[in-house]
């Protein structure tokens, strides 16, 4: 049954967002910077479906994103893609994304934004802004299953290229 | 409004034999009188009417000429002779056998004329007084044209005897109408029968004005013939005796008339119309009396004049407090649409109008009796192209609207004044056509026994009623001043108005843009906990649904579905308050070809496999943003798709006429009063059987209001709904 034992509650759901200095070491992961409780839990679960070499971390706020962005953990043990949402409280998305893209002493790894938003601009500053990919967040759990397997199954596969 | 001041030849009039008869050359005289004719230089008789013997024996004695005192006696010619009128006609009281007559006398030309009159001995001139001082005082004490019509009427059958005396009034054609009438009570009545312009021919008419007053003291009567050895053409226009046209008679005898009076009612120098007098047998009533009478009828004449004066100042003053009342109105509604629309009843007693309509805004409304709208839009549409001025009237709309005759018969009047040079705006008052609202009093095929063979009163009736087919009372000039005041009026408030609407609409325009942007970041809010919830309740159908009763399942299939319907609605607010931001691009494309994909987007095939889907293949191309033509067309026909699925045989037929395409449904339709309201944000007709969010047609709205199209919609319950654009 996964990460949320018999309840469906997103607060319980929280140990599982990331502590950044308490990164897993070993095992390949996808950081998701989101600050949505439901969306964290539903992709949470999504992803303990798929295969499970990879797992997901999440930070939820803009700060420690970009905090994360500068520490060695993420210089050592860099994440294999980042979600990122441009809502987020402190440093917005598009914020964190350019100061990761301009500290070029930090590994750089795919990002994708994924917004609800669909505004043109927001998608085209986040292209210009070093965005690898940027996706509308999906609207309901099939969606949102499609995504997440379509996007570790190519972002992995480029990273081994 | 032409005024009919003198004007006694209009052009309208059919000219007949009856217009072209010399009446006043006519050599014959009636018998109750005896004429003669007399060179005044040197007092020789030339001529005389053939009865002249009965009276002077002396003429059938001597040959003509003959000297003047052969006949009468000195003092008596004296008498004339002191007192010729240089205009007019003269009269002499005298003895003739012993016999009290009377002489009057008056010059055509040269030529003098005499008639001799027998007098009625009866006559007390006390007590005429008495009598005539009666009559001004009742008229005077009426104030209203009808009555004093009636009373005058009344008045002057007693005075004079008659069987039936009628008020007849002219129209602006000289076309004549009883407007009032005193008769004994075994007559038929002919109040309110009208009588073309014909039947009392011009060239009478410019005779009454100058006499006065004449009678026909027997229609029967064979008439004198004129022995006369001077001049020929002698103009008998003033003559007493004449004899009339044997036309006029003709149409009397036809009517069973004996005998007449008929006095002119003038004023200002303007024939306004007649008393006639009618009796059934032979009458004479003597040249004193006629004199009262025509008296009376001129004060009559005159208290007609000052009482049409003040009905008219009374129409304008009631027509300025009806105005004043509807500027109220509008100003205190501050909405020329509205308050012209709530005072549509004023509106109507602005004038004497019988319908109308108000084109303001694009809005159509009507008052009173008015056609219906797409006809009223053609005649509007027709004033907007064919009539320059700001003020458009008609009388006959017919004569200048092909289209005119299909509403004739409640619009053959028609007065519109424009409230805009850019002639957008506009206010409408219509008048039916005339021969609708003529009560007739009787029968009119009643009085004709034989065909004459010539001009009969029913026969030049049926003419009439032809020729006035089409046409409408006329407009007075005070209705035409009253809507040009209204119209001066509106424009002022309209210019104000213009004002303020620049800076509301500027503060409209931020208020607007702040509202769509405030949607756009609420939806899109609401799309986060919105995903929690699908999400979640996704979760439990697939993992826990087994766990839950019936009740629990229902209650989870009830969230989930709400959330879809949650996610869709948020998806058209979305692009609803996208559309107001987004700028066309224009392409041409294929109609059919973007037809297609929308069907297929709509995945039609799979899901309306019963509908009968049909696209006429001519389509032809157009030239709009093409996605949002896309979304247009996915609204329309996901719109006909649905409303149409439940029927037994549904279809949907997409095609064009003209410029116009269509998407046509046979689904359930409905009520037309909702036609223009399906426009608007969340304005559904339907309950929840069919879904939607209510925003669809308001987009595809929006849609065409970016392409500066037009879109309607026709539809009737049960019947199915054609929604039409043009781009």
């Amino acid at each position: 049954m996964g990460v949320y034992g018999s309840r469906a509650n997103p607060e319980k759901a929280l140990p599982f967002i990331l502590q950044f200095d308490k990164l897993p070491m070993q095992r390949p992961y996808i950081l998701s910077i989101e600050d949505d409780k439901n969306d964290i839990a539903l992709m949470q679960f999504a992803m303990s479906e798929l295969d499970s070499t990879y797992h997901m971390e999440f930070l939820t706020d803009g700060i420690s994103a970009t905090a994360f962005f500068n520490s060695d953990a993420f210089k050592n043990n860099p994440p294999t893609l980042i979600l990122l949402d441009i809502n987020l409280p402190g440093i917005n998305g598009l914020e964190v994304l350019k100061k990761y893209r301009g500290t070029s002493s930090q590994p750089q790894v795919p990002v994708v934004v994924m917004s609800s938003s669909d505004r043109d601009d927001e998608i085209r500053q986040s292209y210009s802004l070093g965005a690898n990919s940027y996706i509308e967040k999906p609207r309901d759990l099939n969606d949102l299953r499609g995504k997440l397997e379509l996007m570790t199954k190519y972002w992995m596969e480029t990273n081994k290229l | 409004m032409a005024s009919r001041k003198s004007k006694l030849y209009p052009g309208e009039v059919t000219l007949t034999n009856c217009d072209l008869e010399p009446i006043h050359l006519i050599n014959r005289s009636q018998s109750h009188g005896v004429l003669l004719i007399c060179n005044p230089s040197d007092k020789l008789i030339t001529g005389f009417s053939s009865n002249g013997p009965d009276l002077f024996h002396e003429l059938e004695r001597s040959e003509l000429p003959l000297k003047i005192n052969q006949i009468l006696d000195d003092k008596i010619i004296h008498a004339i002779f002191e007192d010729i009128p240089s205009e007019g006609a003269n009269f002499k009281k005298c003895l003739i056998g012993n016999v009290p007559h009377v002489v009057i006398y008056h010059c055509s030309g040269e030529t003098l004329i005499l008639e001799f009159e027998p007098l009625n001995d009866d006559i007390d001139p006390v007590l005429q007084q008495i009598e005539l001082s009666h009559i001004f005082s009742v008229l005077n004490r009426s104030t209203r044209v009808q009555d004093m019509c009636d009373k005058a009427a009344k008045l002057i059958r007693d005075f004079a005897g008659y069987d039936r005396v009628m008020i007849y009034k002219f129209d602006e054609h000289w076309n004549g109408e009883v407007v009032s009438e005193s008769k004994q009570a075994k007559l038929e009545s002919w109040l309110g029968l009208r009588y073309p312009a014909t039947d009392i021919p011009s060239q009478a008419r410019a005779l009454f004005l100058r006499q006065g007053v004449r009678i026909i003291s027997d229609v029967s009567d064979q008439t004198q013939s004129l022995k006369n050895l001077g001049n020929e053409d002698i103009d008998f226009s003033l003559s007493e005796l004449r004899a009339v046209s044997p036309i006029h008679i003709e149409y009397l005898t036809n009517m069973k008339v004996a005998a007449t009076m008929t006095a002119a009612i003038v004023f200002d120098e303007d024939l306004w119309g007649l008393v006639a007098c009618h009796h059934y047998s032979p009458r004479f009533i003597d040249y004193f009396k006629r004199m009262s009478c025509k008296f009376l009828t001129q004060v009559f004449s005159n208290q007609l004049g000052l009482r049409s004066t003040n009905t008219n100042l009374e129409k304008m003053n009631r027509s300025n407090t009806v105005r004043a009342k509807i500027i109220e109105r509008i100003s205190a509604h501050r909405n020329i649409q509205v308050g012209l629309s709530k005072a549509s009843g004023d509106l109507l007693s602005l004038n004497e109008s019988s319908g109308g309509a108000v084109y303001f805004d694009d809005e159509l409304s009507t008052f009173g009796d008015a056609p219906d709208e797409i006809k009223i839009l053609n005649l509007f549409n027709w004033l907007r192209k064919s009539s320059p001025g700001d003020t458009f009237l008609t009388e006959n709309l017919e004569g200048v609207f092909s289209k005119g005759a299909e509403i004739k018969s409640n619009v053959s009047g028609v007065l519109c004044v424009f409230l805009s040079s850019e002639r957008n705006d506009a206010i409408l008052w219509f008048k039916p056509e005339r021969i609708k609202i003529v009560e007739w009093g009787g029968n009119p095929e009643k009085s004709v026994n034989e065909e004459g063979g010539r001009l009969s009163p029913r026969k030049s009736f049926d003419a009439w009623k032809a020729e006035q087919s089409g046409h409408s009372e006329p407009w007075e000039d005070y209705e035409i001043a009253s809507a040009k005041a209204l119209k001066d009026h509106l424009s002022d408030i309209i210019l104000k108005k213009y004002d303020e609407m620049l800076r509301l609409n500027k503060k409209l325009e931020s208020v607007n843009n702040e509202l769509e942007s405030f949607s756009y970041s609420v939806s899109h809010d609401l799309r986060a906990p919105l995903r929690g919830i699908s999400g979640f309740s996704q979760i439990l159908l697939e993992k826990y649904y087994d766990a839950l009763d019936d009740f629990g399942k229902s209650a989870l299939e009830t969230i989930a579905s709400s959330s879809t319907k949650m996610n869709s609605l948020i998806d058209d607010i979305l692009s609803f308050s996208g559309l107001g931001k987004k700028s066309t691009e224009l392409s041409t494309f294929e109609m059919v070809d973007l037809v297609k994909e929308v069907l297929e987007y709509l995945k039609a095939n799979e899901f309306y496999k019963s509908t009968s889907i049909t696209v006429e293949k001519e389509l032809g191309s157009l030239t709009g943003d093409r996605s949002m033509i896309f979304q247009l067309m996915n609204n329309l026909l996901s719109n006909a798709l649905k409303y149409s699925a439940k029927q037994s045989n549904p279809e949907v037929h997409i095609g064009r006429e003209q410029k116009a395409f269509y998407v046509r449904d046979n689904g359930i339709g409905f009520d037309k009063a909702h036609s223009k309201k399906i426009f608007g944000v969340f304005k559904r007709l339907v309950s929840d059987e069919y879904e939607g969010s209510g925003i669809g047609l308001a987009i595809s709205k929006r849609v065409i209001e970016k392409h500066h199209g037009r879109i309607w919609v026709e539809s009737e319950p049960g019947k199915g709904t054609t929604f039409y654009f043009t781009i």
